[in-house]
């Protein structure tokens, strides 16, 4: 199968609302080490993705059109580190490339795109508990799987939980938790977590 | 803890801390739609701008400082949060007045981020920029590895130095080096005995034991180490002394800026021991307090502590800081 506008809009929508639904716990969870708003800043994210799929419905953009908009309204959302993580991260998934419909191997570089714009902004690794414990093994995972659109949006929604519950064994190396050091441990890390919900919502949506 | 706060709709907090801020202030600045704070006598400078970035929920940081002889713009994002870079490059066309602008950037991961997007976007523009990243808790990193030292209370100088040095007409170039040349000999500690909470979901940050207090807690109660018993002023004032005369290398004979900032829920009446206690422990190994504030610059919501802020000061430096300025929380 081939994505269109009107499956990017049920599986966006579907991120969506598990960031809506999960306010308050990634609040919980940033509220250890961070400042415990990280699920207001989802939830405002959220709101933009679900604006700017409106607009989609009633424009003609083409899906890096699309994508390059949404980037840049989340990166100026006001929402500290997230805003321009994110936001830089959905702004990479526009190629140049553009195109209405999208197959396998263009939604893998799509992926490995944004993943590369985000390199651009923020040198996080996997273990330095942020949200790249989720997004690098999703997108990994998402390039090793065979070109079918479910079964690669399957395991990066897998490898994106798996990464979220392992970023709990790390220690902080970036933002505010970074000088609680050991403590971090046992707690996973809120950017990894809403991560995988964005991976969680592409599949679901996929499917619904 | 449970939040008890005079606030309405928590989503609004931001807009409306500035509609108070302006409306308080309405001879000295001026809010522009993107929550950016404007000095009202920006239109007829003719010399280098200051403009800076950050959250609110640190009043009367950083905000409370945008007028003549202080910030020409202040762009701000959310409680804590960080702005967008798009606001950032707005704020930054609206300052240039043909002799370049300043940038001065907390070093917060989220103020950090938006700073390099917006230094991407107006070199891009041509724009006549330079950033200068203030970076001077001694708390959570060595001074060799500076780029792990987070932005306390220290950004206030700065603006105060640098506004001083552009007002003389000196370059961008000039300007920047000498704020960068005050914040290098900068240093900060804070210290909480009880922590706040975020004023959007009302949930604690840094909670702190009934008898304790934590030397290095950064801005936000971010925390960096040395919890202990709570002390008295005078012991307080001497950890906190020695780690930052230490951190400075300051030698006998040299004169310091010192700033005691409440951060929040500290009485004025502790802050002023606090700076008593600081100066004698000074004086005794031979350092001279030249310049000096007590009480509130930047606060953290209702944490009860304060930031000890030292910079090391030269002739040129004290008359920058002794310059007059017009501000409406601080005034010279």
């Amino acid at each position: 199968m081939n994505l269109e506008k009107s499956h990017w809009v049920k599986m966006l929508r579907r991120v969506a609302t598990h960031l809506h639904e999960n306010k308050l716990y990634l609040s919980e969870i940033d509220s250890k080490f961070g400042d415990g708003d990280h699920g207001v800043t989802m939830n405002k994210i959220a709101d933009v993705i679900e604006s700017t799929c409106d607009l989609w419905l009633t424009n003609d953009w083409t899906i890096a059109e699309y994508f390059s908009e949404l980037g840049d309204r989340i990166t100026n959302i006001s929402g500290g580190s997230a805003g321009p993580l994110y936001g830089t991260f959905f702004s990479g998934l526009a190629l140049e490339e553009s195109q209405s419909v999208c197959d396998a191997s263009y939604l893998k570089r799509m992926l490995n795109h944004g993943l590369e714009e985000l390199q651009t902004i923020t040198n996080a690794k996997v273990g330095d508990k942020t949200m790249m414990d989720a997004l690098i093994p999703a997108i990994d995972a998402a390039t090793s799987s065979p070109d079918d659109i479910r079964i690669l949006l399957h395991n990066a929604r897998d490898a994106a939980i798996e990464g979220a519950k392992a970023s709990e064994h790390f220690i902080s190396r970036f933002g505010r938790a970074k000088s609680y050091k050991e403590a971090t441990i046992g707690t996973p890390d809120a950017g990894a977590v809403s991560c995988s919900y964005i991976f969680i919502g592409l599949y679901e949506g996929l499917l619904s | 803890m449970r939040m008890k706060k005079f606030i309405n709709d928590p989503a609004n907090l931001t807009k409306e801390v500035l509609e108070g801020l302006a409306l308080a202030n309405s001879d000295l600045i001026e809010l522009h739609p993107n929550n950016i704070v404007v000095n009202k006598k920006l239109k007829d400078a003719d010399r280098v701008t200051i403009v800076t970035l950050g959250g609110a929920g640190h009043e009367p940081a950083l905000s409370g400082f945008v007028g003549e002889g202080m910030l020409d713009v202040s762009v701000v994002g959310d409680i804590f949060a960080a702005p967008g870079p798009q606001a950032c490059v707005e704020a930054i066309k609206l300052a240039d007045k043909g002799k370049g602008v300043l940038f001065i950037v907390l070093n917060h991961a989220g103020d950090m981020l938006t700073g390099n997007l917006t230094m991407k976007e107006v070199k891009k523009l041509g724009l006549n920029v330079r950033k200068v990243v203030t970076q001077e808790d001694v708390s959570n990193a060595p001074r060799s590895n500076a780029d792990d030292r987070r932005g306390l209370v220290g950004c206030v100088a700065v603006y105060k130095i640098a506004a001083a040095a552009a007002k003389e007409g000196k370059s961008l170039e000039e300007v920047a080096a000498i704020a960068q040349r005050f914040a290098d000999n900068m240093a900060t500690l804070a210290v909480a005995v009880r922590g706040a909470t975020h004023p959007s979901t009302g949930s604690p940050i840094a909670e702190m034991g009934e008898d304790d207090m934590e030397i290095g807690m950064g801005q936000h109660g971010e925390g960096g180490g040395g919890r202990q018993l709570l002390k008295t002023a005078k012991e307080t004032a001497a950890i906190m002394a020695n780690g930052l005369v230490k951190d400075l290398d300051l030698k006998k004979g040299e004169k310091i800026l010192l700033f005691i900032n409440g951060t929040g829920a500290t009485t004025l009446m502790e802050q002023l021991i606090i700076y008593r206690d600081t100066v004698a422990y000074l004086k005794n190994i031979g350092i001279e307090v030249v310049a000096n504030n007590v009480g509130e610059l930047l606060t953290v919501q209702e944490q009860a502590g304060f930031q000890m802020f030292m910079a090391r000061m030269d002739d040129e430096m004290l008359a920058y800081w002794n310059a007059p300025c017009y501000t409406p929380y601080y005034k010279k």
